[in-house]
């Protein structure tokens, strides 16, 4: 299989630091942000980033696939996680050191708890709302209570990160832009 | 006795004041970080002082004591939430004499002085370490935690072991001192 | 691992003399020297397994509220302000009001709160638990404990221990004002393990005495049980005098309906289970078994928990009762007023063993060349490792720690020479001799004085390099710490005796010799003893007359004696046959 070529698209509205690796076929939507030190490989297949998610220093999303690999929007991927889902949708928080195999689909508002490591040997969808933490990455489904002010944090820090980040980081351009 | 921890010289930058500070480590936003003399950065480790408190004047974003170590590959980064309606990032403040082991990431408000925190930790948002507190070897944290003077937090979501002996503060204070003169360039 | 030092705390056996250092069971002997305390008054090493402890404060770990003793007990020992436990996780939760309402674009309008009618809850940012999934909403986001009152205090099992309350208060009370006359003429405490028990207060012994007397309906239990747990001597008094009857305790509830009533157990368990679909809907054994006596068997009925307090405590000497450690009154300082701890009066010793030091220090130097660390790993076990058949040599770093300078003498213990060679049983101890020889040097050699300076050479300025003759070379800093030049090229001529003097440390040197069949670790003990200038003027010498008994004979007045054993671990042998095997194990 022939290698992927890079080809970058940056949203105009996405701020995304020149201290990130990319590599492969990479689509970065509307209001995004990538901080320094953050990897993004689509070794096998594109990845497809939508608009307003966060992806923090450390964090590693791989897309080890052929087809393409799909995360929504308004998610938030904190330090050093690693994320291999073919799909991610909405809202999601990937939490500090988690890591989420190839294995997994990920519905939305779900949350990866802080070093939870997620390797289920079968293919599996994981239902909205799904809530895994502690050491043995235990499972429950939250009942939503605190989306609203959880979402409403989010949007508010990435209109933060979107002005602040620019004045501290060179940033990136993609050439498809 | 104890045999030196060697580095290369090359690869740290010694401070006036005796910080050393590996130029292996991205320290972002440098001018809103104080190191306190004395301090090491080590390769690898990441240190937030751009997320600074937005508003006028010039804001210290990380301040770090003295005799303290930054592990390899730690993540230092100030906590953020929102207060009355307003986004913010928060000032982190540590103390003098902490050691904060390799791959951990901290995000807490306040450490105070003569804590140990491990190698693999996560330290949550907002997290207080109070004095001569120690937290194990990859203990998660979780955000808003309180962690009393002289405890010993282990566990996900870290939780209270025991209670440390009362010669804590001397200790920690000995074995942060002697691994700064044991931390030594090794010229090549 | 690095060879460790432990100090012999002599509290669990008559002799002073420690058990033999081979024997698991005598590792409960020995103790770091940061978790000991020394005893002026009784001129003695204490342990935190002898001193009595006393509680001289509360606090919430979480709030850090300093909890007044009187109402301790009226709070239940928890946190009675905003601290409560995830039922679920064990992390603390924190109290967020709830959604208002979803305006489609993520975004909220107004601040939260300035509506009237915005209710709390309890949320864990662990597992995402909250409070509103067990019915628990609160009007206003302070003082939660005082609203969940009524649910605690209507709960059956606080309700019936009420009850029991009640139904023992007027024996307790009587009993108490008993005791209390018993136990002002009680003898003073023989020996340091039992002090604690004759310290009980009288509640509790008015308590263990209503729980030895006979229950109606139940069998009578067997005296000799009973006179095996070794209760005190004023035990069997406190019985004869509270023999007057009692009334029968009778349940709020009859235990055979009960689980009817929401308190668990029987029939309706059953049934619950059989019809159970999803495992999480029971609360697991670590979930129930923090809440009291019986508790539900479903998720859904787990309460939040209020945060039990910690205490700050004194410590006591257990045989002349002196204070040893007496914290300050704030929860969270970290000083003392009072903290008679070893290492202030012992030297601190640790070990090191050269050639394993150096074996580290090139695989290290090795590792930043190459910049993988791969193989040094490995062939650091075995160039550092101790092999049977030979010998090495071996360091002890003592530090004195008093402002005077002390003369120390070194003597390793010899394993009880009877209990291998004597008479015709068959002893393994035969076998279990020591497989190694130590040789250490016989005379006594002295440590100079601590000195605040030394202090300050390590804390501020370099420049102070200079004031004490310590020339900067290449190594810097650590030239003076460690002086491994000098110490080495010495070390070749000389093995066994004094190596090196350095501010209030002296570096001696000795010598092990591996037999060609050992096993097991080099471990022996080793007992220090240290003469020092006893300075009239000091504030602890008010303990005269103890220490002439036992340390000062045969001195001049002005010096006294103090001796102490330690338990060596310089590591693992690595036996001749399989040193593969070993290896692996590193």
């Amino acid at each position: 299989m022939a290698p992927i070529r890079d080809k970058f698209t940056i949203h105009s509205r996405a701020v995304v630091c020149q201290d990130v690796e990319l590599k492969g076929d990479i689509t970065i939507g509307s209001g995004s942000i990538v901080h320094p030190k953050a990897t993004i490989f689509a070794i096998a297949g594109p990845i497809v980033i939508g608009s307003g998610c966060i992806i923090e220093e450390g964090a590693i999303i791989v897309n080890r696939r052929k087809e393409v690999m799909r995360i929504g929007d308004d998610n938030l991927f904190e330090i050093g996680c690693r994320i291999e889902c073919p799909t991610v949708g909405n809202s999601n928080t990937i939490s500090t050191r988690a890591r989420v195999h190839h294995t997994v689909r990920m519905g939305s508002y779900c949350s990866v708890g802080a070093g939870c490591l997620v390797v289920p040997t079968e293919d599996e969808i994981l239902d909205d709302y799904t809530v895994i933490y502690g050491p043995a990455a235990e499972r429950r489904i939250w009942s939503g209570r605190g989306k609203v002010q959880e979402a409403d944090l989010r949007k508010k820090h990435a209109e933060y990160l979107r002005e602040m980040l620019p004045k501290f980081n060179r940033l990136r351009r993609g050439e498809g832009s | 006795m104890d045999p030196p921890i060697f580095y290369s010289k090359t690869e740290y930058i010694e401070t006036d004041t005796g910080n050393k500070v590996s130029r292996r480590a991205t320290i972002a936003g440098p001018q809103n970080i104080i190191l306190g003399g004395k301090t090491i950065i080590s390769s690898g480790a990441i240190i937030r002082g751009d997320l600074r408190r937005t508003g006028a004047g010039h804001a210290v974003v990380i301040s770090l004591g003295r005799y303290c170590v930054v592990g390899e590959g730690c993540v230092m980064r100030p906590p953020y939430k929102t207060y009355r309606g307003n986004f913010n990032y928060y000032p982190m403040k540590i103390g003098d004499h902490v050691h904060i082991g390799a791959n951990t990431v901290v995000e807490a408000a306040t450490i105070g002085s003569h804590v140990e925190i491990g190698k693999n930790c996560v330290i949550g948002k907002f997290t207080i370490i109070k004095d001569c507190a120690r937290v194990a070897d990859g203990t998660i944290v979780p955000p808003n935690t309180v962690i009393p003077a002289l405890a010993l937090f282990a566990g996900s979501p870290g939780r209270f072991v025991e209670d440390l002996p009362e010669s804590t503060q001397e200790t920690v204070e000995a074995y942060t001192k002697r691994h700064y003169t044991r931390f030594q360039p090794l010229d090549r | 691992m690095p060879p460790t030092i432990e100090y012999h705390c002599p509290c669990l056996s008559q002799s002073t003399i420690p058990p033999p250092p081979h024997l698991a069971s005598s590792s409960h002997s020995f103790h770091p020297l940061h978790t000991l305390f020394f005893c002026e008054e009784c001129d003695a090493v204490r342990c935190n397994r002898c001193v009595s402890v006393e509680v001289s404060g509360y606090y919430c770990p979480n709030c850090l509220f300093e909890v007044p003793s009187a109402s301790v007990r009226a709070e239940k020992n928890r946190c009675a302000r905003n601290c409560f436990m995830c039922p679920n996780c064990r992390n603390t939760l924190s109290v967020v009001p709830s959604d208002p309402p979803d305006s489609g674009d993520g975004r909220i309008a107004m601040p939260i709160g300035a509506i009237g009618d915005t209710q709390y809850l309890l949320y864990c940012n662990h597992c995402r638990w909250d409070s509103a999934e067990v019915g628990i909403t609160f009007e206003k986001p302070t003082g939660l404990a005082a609203q969940l009152q009524k649910f605690e205090d209507s709960a059956p099992d606080s309700l019936e221990f009420e009850r029991l309350k009640e139904h023992f208060e007027p024996i307790i009370q009587r009993a108490s004002s008993l005791s209390s006359s018993t136990a002002a003429n009680a003898p003073a405490p023989s020996s340091a393990a039992h002090s604690h028990r004759a310290r009980t207060n009288s509640i509790t012994a008015a308590a263990s005495a209503a729980l030895a007397r006979d229950i109606p309906g139940v069998g009578k239990y067997n005296p000799l049980a009973r006179s095996g747990r070794g209760g005190g001597a004023g035990k069997d008094k406190d019985r004869s005098t509270n023999k007057d009857e009692m009334p029968e305790y009778r349940s709020r509830v009859d235990s055979a309906s009960a689980s009817k009533l929401g308190t668990g157990g029987g029939e309706l368990d059953v049934e619950y289970m059989r019809h159970l679909e999803d495992v999480s809907e029971v609360a697991n054994l670590e979930q129930r078994w923090i809440t009291s006596w019986a508790t539900s068997l479903q998720t859904a009925d787990l309460k939040p928990l209020r945060i039990p307090l910690h205490s700050k405590r004194s410590k006591r000497c257990p045989a002349c009762a002196h204070i040893l450690i007496k914290p300050e009154q704030k929860a969270q300082s970290v000083r003392y007023k009072i903290k008679l701890v070893a290492s202030n009066y012992l030297p601190a010793i640790t070990a090191a063993l050269p050639h394993q030091q150096d074996a580290n220090t090139e695989s290290a130097k090795r590792t930043l060349s190459k910049s993988t660390a791969a193989a040094a790993d490995e062939d650091r076990g075995a160039a550092g490792g101790i092999h049977a058949g030979k010998t090495y040599p071996f360091q002890l770093a003592l530090t004195n720690p008093l402002y005077d300078p002390i003369q120390v003498r070194l003597t390793v213990q010899r394993v009880h020479a009877p209990a291998s060679s004597s008479s015709g049983r068959a002893s393994p101890e035969k076998a279990r001799r020591p497989p190694f020889a130590v040789s250490l040097p016989s005379t006594s050699f002295s440590i100079a004085a601590f000195a605040e300076a030394w202090e300050y050479d390590l804390d501020d300025e370099d420049d102070l390099d200079e004031m004490f003759g310590l020339d900067d070379d290449d190594f810097g800093v650590a030239g003076r710490i460690s002086g491994r030049e000098p110490k080495e090229a010495r070390s070749k001529t000389k093995v066994v005796g004094v190596l090196e003097k350095k501010a209030n440390t002296t570096i001696v040197g000795g010598e092990i010799v591996i037999g060609k069949e050992a096993r097991g670790n080099v471990k022996f003990n080793m007992l220090v003893s240290y003469t020092y200038r006893s300075d009239d003027a000091a504030p602890s010498e008010s303990n005269d007359e103890g220490a002439t008994s036992k340390a000062a004979v045969a001195r001049p007045p002005e010096t006294k004696t103090f001796a102490f054993y330690t338990a060596v671990d310089l590591g693992p042998i690595i036996p001749r046959e399989e040193p593969l095997r070993i290896d692996t194990d590193f």
